[in-house]
């Protein structure tokens, strides 16, 4: 075996150069450390891997940029996040369609972050599709809601939409509208699709009282849901906020 | 036609989709006038037996506690 000592290596010619051959093997000996100055790089190309082996440890203490990656083999129950949409106009809604709401994944998960409706009392809700939205099935729903600082309490069964809030205020104050929802079982072919939820609102009618609602849907289709809006039961939505979709992983 | 975020981009929506979310409003104004009228109605039912409660000698706290 030769051993070969040198400070620095360089290419002969040009500015590229090849360590190794296929099928060699590289070992950087244990208490050795390869080294990435500032400013340097290392570029993997397209299908090659960066292995990390079981015991093996990827220590990340600084930033890890994921702009335009695909993440896969997340385990059982992850979430992934699979498309945030902000508001910067009024708008009827927003949607996620079949390009985002697939067999992937049976259960998903949106957040619906700062919302105000244009139409005063109005209440927001999401409405599932099986067809892309070009029918929407009977949302059988029921709330219950209570005054965060009022005395008012109750509940509303037999509604067309799942609600994240009724009676919204559509001028900022307190609090915008704010929720989330869990929607199950959407490429489930032998039952109905569940979708529970909780929500927050400024009550239109005091502009004073805030509501929290707590709500239960089933959404009566045995098809598989590809599609859903969150919008205004009044009008558009105001050209703020953002409504996040994530999948969880089978 | 208005506009609407599909997939997060800003987009027309088509005269179909425009016609159904019109439906969709209009079967949720009929459940919400009917979530009002059930809810101003049973305010009015509320007021209305707390004010026979309050004629028996009831007082604020003991209607509170019974209802």
């Amino acid at each position: 075996m030769s051993k070969i000592n040198v400070d620095t290596w360089e290419p002969e010619s040009g500015t590229a150069a090849t360590l190794m051959a296929s099928g060699d093997t590289v070992t950087l000996p244990s208490g050795a450390i390869l080294s990435v100055a500032s400013g340097g790089d290392i570029n993997v190309a397209s299908g090659g891997e960066i292995d990390i082996a079981s015991g093996a440890t990827l220590d990340v203490n600084g930033t890890i940029d994921v702009t335009g990656a695909t993440v896969t083999g997340l385990t059982t129950g992850s979430l992934v996040k699979l498309l945030s949409t902000t508001l910067s106009g009024a708008s009827a809604g927003v949607a996620f369609d079949s390009t985002y709401i697939t067999s992937t994944y049976d259960n998903y998960y949106v957040l619906v972050n700062g919302f105000l409706p244009v139409t005063d009392n109005a209440d927001i809700g999401i409405y599932l599709s099986v067809d892309d939205g070009v029918t929407f099935a009977t949302h059988l729903s029921g709330n219950f809601y209570l005054a965060l600082n009022s005395t008012g309490y109750g509940w509303a069964g037999s509604q067309n939409a799942h609600y994240i809030a009724h009676d919204c205020s559509n001028v900022v104050g307190e609090m915008k509208v704010n929720g989330w929802a869990i929607i199950q079982n959407v490429n489930d072919t032998t039952c109905y699709k569940s979708i529970y939820g909780n929500g927050s609102t400024q009550n239109s009618g005091t502009k004073a009282d805030d509501y929290a609602y707590n709500s239960f849907t089933s959404f009566a289709s045995l098809s598989a849901v590809n599609y859903m809006i969150i919008k205004s039961n009044s009008g558009n939505l105001q050209g703020f906020g953002t409504a996040t979709l994530y999948g969880v992983v089978k | 036609m208005a506009k609407y975020y599909l997939n997060g981009n800003l987009t027309d929506t088509t005269p179909a989709l425009d016609t159904v979310l019109s439906e969709l409003d209009a079967a949720s104004k009929i459940v919400k006038d009917a979530r009002n009228e059930a809810e101003a109605q049973k305010a009015a039912d509320k007021q209305s037996a707390h004010d026979k409660l309050s004629a028996l000698g009831l007082t604020d706290a003991e209607i509170e506690a019974i209802t």
